[in-house]
């Protein structure tokens, strides 16, 4: 492990201009999970049915999925707190399964993990909380204190160094572990449900902290959650699961913008709805005398996204669209715009407007009206 | 108040310093060896850290059948392992070793029924943070039942002192064996009366201090 990370000799460090492409090629997934199964009881139900994904280092990588799609048990393989019943878990390039009892718990040690419930020690203080894992590693106290005291500025929590749990809110209930998480140095943090139990300004908050906080401390995140908005707000590729298997996963913005499954864009559409109400539909004007009508939703992303694309179509073609709907977002960093358009014209003009804004980069797709 | 003679005044405070050194003694004893016994059950359970029906069902069926032995039986039953463990198998010192064995096989399953309510995410919690069996039972487990484990221990000093009423069937002494040796053979109720008196006001401060205590060490 250590010397992959090192780089040793190899191409990049004797043609320089190739360096970051070789350390990208190098550098192995923080994570990889290869073909995971796992049965609850024989004859139960499936909790992983052949489920492989990787998490590159550095990045936040979500699970979204309804409750009982597995993901819980997938979360659970990574730190093995759940033993697949076959398949392969790497954890910077670890395999995990091999380990022995002494080295599986050293190893867990060094990935931290966030919980729902935040499953903190009722009767330690904060400064107790956090500083358990240490105590665990067998770290002198002195050391301890000075940990505690360097994490606890990070999630915001100096002044309750000394309160116990009963006496915090949720959020910052969740600061506390997330700061335990963080006291062994951890290079992997594990997230499952963090924001479950939080109300929405507060789920900003914390994950705004875990974002920062991956940004500062150079962390690879996995996260399950069964809200899109989650998702959304940070992390940059997203795995799909139903019934045990992984059904769509990518980059967020992909998986956003052009979702395949059915369940996908079920979820999409929980953050991002551009369904337009039928009855909306039911009342738009029919076509005039030799005209067509065609209801298109129009997908803005790419480079030509800003493109002032409704007029020029309306001019250059000679055809008059109404706008039905229309939403601007940003996803994962990147500007998308979703537009509900009933464009009327001459059979012909309007498919070939259609058909420009698709050269453009832009996913057109009709709507049934 | 006739009957509140100096010689009567010895023997009640007499009584009540063997009824304090029996149920003290045998629940430090019970508290010693019940801990460990309950961590071994808990451990060994069906949903435990180290799952073992083997170990499990014999360590079970042996503290359910101390529990449901009456202790008037239990207490003759025992002599012989009593005689070598005090050297004697009469007086107070006697008493103690089958109060601390009821009061170890009670207190067992308390305890056991203390640490089952520990949070199991905090349990979680400790073994994703890398913590072995040992450093879950000790660090989390334990520090995490206190209240309960302090409860528990209340309720079995209360029946202690119950139980202890019976020592005098292996000469104990004790208030309870005084209230029965005088109030009830001797007739004078006066000196029943004064020994329940004595008794309840032991268990309500007993209850008391256990629930500040309780309430001290929660932190919820």
């Amino acid at each position: 492990m250590a010397d992959l990370q090192d780089g040793g000799v190899h191409a990049g460090a004797i043609i320089p201009h190739i360096a970051p492409i070789m350390r990208e090629l190098d550098t192995p997934p923080a994570i990889r999970l290869t073909g995971l199964r796992k049965r609850f009881a024989a004859g139960g139900t499936v909790a992983l049915d052949d489920v492989s994904l990787e998490v590159a280092q550095g990045g936040i990588f979500g699970i979204v999925g309804r409750s009982g799609a597995g993901k819980s048990t997938l979360i659970r393989s990574v730190n093995l707190l759940e033993r697949p019943d076959a398949g392969r878990v790497e954890v910077l390039g670890a395999d995990m399964l091999a380990l022995g009892e002494s080295a599986l718990l050293a190893a867990r040690r060094g990935i931290g993990m966030v919980f729902q419930h935040f499953n903190l020690h009722a009767r330690r203080t904060v400064a107790e909380n956090v500083a358990f894992p240490l105590e665990v590693a067998g770290l002198p106290r002195a050391e301890r204190a000075a940990r505690v005291a360097e994490i606890l500025p990070l999630v915001g929590l100096e002044a309750k160094r000394d309160n116990y749990p009963a006496q915090l809110s949720g959020g910052q209930k969740q600061r506390v572990g997330i700061a335990r998480a963080l006291a062994s140095r951890p290079r992997i943090l594990l997230s499952d449900e963090a924001t479950s139990a939080l109300d929405p300004e507060t789920t900003q908050e914390i994950l705004a902290l875990l974002r920062a906080l991956r940004d500062r401390l150079d962390l690879t995140v996995l996260l399950i959650t069964h809200e899109m908005g989650v998702v959304k707000a940070i992390c940059d590729q997203v795995a799909v699961m139903e019934a045990g298997r992984i059904i769509e996963q990518g980059r967020v913005f992909d998986v956003f913008t052009r979702p395949a499954h059915a369940t996908t864009r079920r979820f999409v559409a929980e953050v991002i709805g551009h369904a337009v109400p039928a009855g909306t539909l039911a009342r738009l004007p029919a076509p005039g005398e030799g005209q067509e009508r065609r209801l298109v939703q129009v997908v803005f992303a790419g480079p030509n996204s800003t493109r002032a694309v409704v007029s020029e179509a309306s001019r250059d073609f000679g055809i008059d669209i109404n706008i039905i709907s229309g939403r601007v977002d940003e996803i994962a960093g990147e500007p998308f715009g979703v537009m509900a358009l009933a464009a009327y014209g001459p059979p012909g003009r309007v498919g070939a407007a259609l058909d420009w804004m698709r050269g453009l980069g832009l996913d057109v797709t009709e709507i049934a009206p | 108040m006739s009957w509140l003679t100096p010689a009567m005044q010895d023997l009640l405070l007499e009584a009540l310093w063997q009824t304090a050194l029996m149920v003290g003694a045998s629940a430090a004893i019970a508290v010693v060896i019940g801990l460990p016994i309950a961590l071994l059950l808990y451990a060994t359970g069906p949903d435990g850290l180290r799952p073992a029906p083997w170990i499990n069902r014999p360590v079970g069926l042996l503290v359910n059948a101390a529990r449901s032995t009456p202790f008037i039986i239990l207490m003759v039953a025992i002599i012989p392992f009593t005689r070598l463990v005090a050297g004697t198998s009469i007086g107070t010192t006697a008493a103690i070793v089958p109060l601390a064995m009821a009061a170890t096989a009670f207190l067992a399953r308390l305890f056991e029924n203390a640490l089952r309510e520990v949070d199991k995410g905090v349990i979680e919690a400790a073994r994703a943070m890398g913590a072995s069996r040992l450093q879950i039972l000790l660090k989390v487990l334990v520090p995490e039942a206190l209240p309960s484990l302090i409860a528990a221990t209340t309720v079995a000093l209360v029946s202690l002192v119950g139980f202890s009423a019976m020592a005098g069937a292996v000469g104990g002494g004790g208030l309870g064996d005084l209230g029965i040796r005088f109030g009830y053979q001797r007739f004078m109720p006066e000196v029943m009366a004064t020994v329940v008196l004595i008794l309840i006001f032991l268990v309500q401060g007993l209850q008391s201090f256990g629930d500040w205590l309780v309430r001290r060490t929660s932190h919820r």
